[in-house]
């Protein structure tokens, strides 16, 4: 049903490699053109909207998606709901049960971080219904774009987010980002299933099955894709994104394909800016496509640590419940 | 056809040529779209043997095939201003300007967890270092 995109490394292995006499490797401060300035002043997606090209969109009754009754954003569970407060002595007993048991809160926050919290961030992302409008992000994706309001593009955007928040997540440590890894892709496996039943009617479970397993196997080609578009150059981003996000349709318009690389580049720079604490307790938003993401002065960093600094840092006096501990760095 | 289209095609063609070939898989972004704009500059095709692979036998016989939407440009207003539009953004992917105005640093090119992580897949990618069965192995049990 769905055509694989790219291969996974080890079946690719050995492709093309007559081809390449360079030796490829990531980046380095020394290779980098460090005074280049953005080639124009534009959001993403204004940057999308000053193409002249014109591309069509045809809809499809059938792949829209149009449920009879909608899903909850993530479950049914009291606890995801987000006005759900835990009753006082519920949360003093789970305060001196941690306390006393020495939990590490690390580990176990990445259920609720990465598997929930981050989660329905790249979820609503570009989350659309056939009867509903677009939000802002979504506009971006589907009208800015060009792309089709189908539940697999719906997919490869999440796709994307998910893989942008799993390369800052590899850039903690091990023990720990492979568990926020984990968690999200888990999560992600475990709606999609629900959504394909509950609002795509997908009823067979061997059809869902199937659907899933192919997704799971465009997931490892889209990993293994986008980050070899990150270590290496935009342009083979914009390779990697032409086959997966846009679907590696014949008729694309390259300034939207350089719009989507923009895009890209700003959240992991901004996720590259921020400390592993701030960043496992959940501080990250995705920065809207119709914002310009500027690089940041000396000041602004310096200002930035010393917030993050005067959070975290562990004070005389200043009490810490046991639940808030975290070993992980909030300097770096 | 009108020259000012022919000569801003004959442009992207050019800035195209130079674009790098893909290594992970056989669908090029380079080639199609090469396909595509040669024909405006007034150039040929190379004629290609159509390949047909087992999956695509079977993705025409599947019955639960989702069907593609196709999505095409709209013909009158690939103008020669579009197309010089269009080679400006394939220079602007070409000279890096995202990746080094939004520099990331060591920070997650060497990330703390894996720190060889990039540059392992980039050597397998482009078949400079083979993983063999030991270190296979190590990677999958170890995670790393």
């Amino acid at each position: 049903m769905l055509r694989v995109k790219t291969l996974v490394p080890s079946l690719c292995r050995g492709v093309n490699t007559a081809a390449t006499k360079t030796a490829h490797h990531v980046p380095t401060l020394s290779q980098i053109n460090s005074s280049a300035t953005l080639p124009n002043l534009q959001s993403p997606s204004q940057l999308a909207q000053s193409s002249h090209l014109e591309t069509l969109l045809p809809t499809n009754e059938f792949t829209q998606i149009k449920p009879k009754t909608k899903r909850p954003l993530l479950s049914n569970s009291k606890y995801e709901d987000s006005t759900y407060q835990l009753p006082q002595y519920v949360q003093t007993i789970g305060e001196v049960v941690i306390a006393t048991l020495r939990l590490d809160m690390d580990r176990i926050r990445a259920g609720p971080i990465a598997g929930s919290h981050y989660y329905a961030e790249c979820k609503t992302q570009s989350l659309q219904f056939a009867d509903e409008e677009l939000s802002p992000s979504a506009k971006f994706f589907y009208e800015e774009l060009s792309l089709p309001r189908t539940f697999t593009q719906w997919f490869q955007i999440t796709a994307l987010h998910t893989w942008i928040l799993s390369v800052r997540m590899r850039a903690m440590p091990f023990k720990y980002g492979r568990n926020y890894q984990q968690k999200i892709i888990d999560r992600f496996f475990r709606d999609m299933e629900l959504r394909l039943h509950d609002e795509m009617n997908v009823n067979s479970s061997r059809i869902s099955d199937q659907y899933l397993k192919d997704y799971n196997s465009q997931l490892r080609g889209i990993v293994c894709s986008y980050d070899e578009g990150f270590a290496t150059d935009d342009a083979v981003l914009a390779t990697a994104l032409w086959r997966n996000l846009f679907n590696a349709r014949e008729e694309v318009d390259f300034v939207k394909l350089e719009a989507a690389v923009k895009y890209v580049r700003g959240q992991l720079y901004i996720l590259s800016m921020m400390s592993d604490r701030e960043f496992a307790l959940g501080k990250f938003r995705f920065v809207p496509p119709q914002e310009i993401v500027e690089r940041f002065t000396e000041e602004q960093i310096a200002k930035m640590k010393a917030v993050a600094k005067e959070e975290y840092e562990p004070k005389d006096g200043k009490k810490i419940l046991p639940s808030q501990k975290s070993k992980l760095s909030y300097e770096n | 056809m009108s020259t000012p289209i022919k000569e801003a095609a004959k442009a992207l063609v050019k800035v195209l040529e130079s674009f790098p070939r893909e290594t992970l898989t056989d669908l090029s972004f380079k080639e199609t779209q090469l396909d595509r704009f040669r024909p405006l500059a007034g150039m040929t095709n190379p004629i290609r043997e159509q390949k047909t692979s087992i999956k695509d036998i079977v993705a025409k016989v599947n019955p639960y095939q989702i069907k593609e939407l196709e999505i095409k440009a709209v013909e009158s207003s690939l103008t020669d201003e579009a197309i010089a539009q269009q080679t400006k953004a394939l220079k602007n992917l070409m000279s890096n300007k995202y990746r080094d105005y939004y520099y990331v640093t060591d920070k997650l090119y060497r990330p703390q967890g894996n720190p060889i992580y990039y540059e392992r897949l980039l050597a397998d990618i482009h078949g400079e270092s083979k993983e063999n069965l030991f270190t296979g192995l190590k990677t999958v049990i170890l995670g790393k």
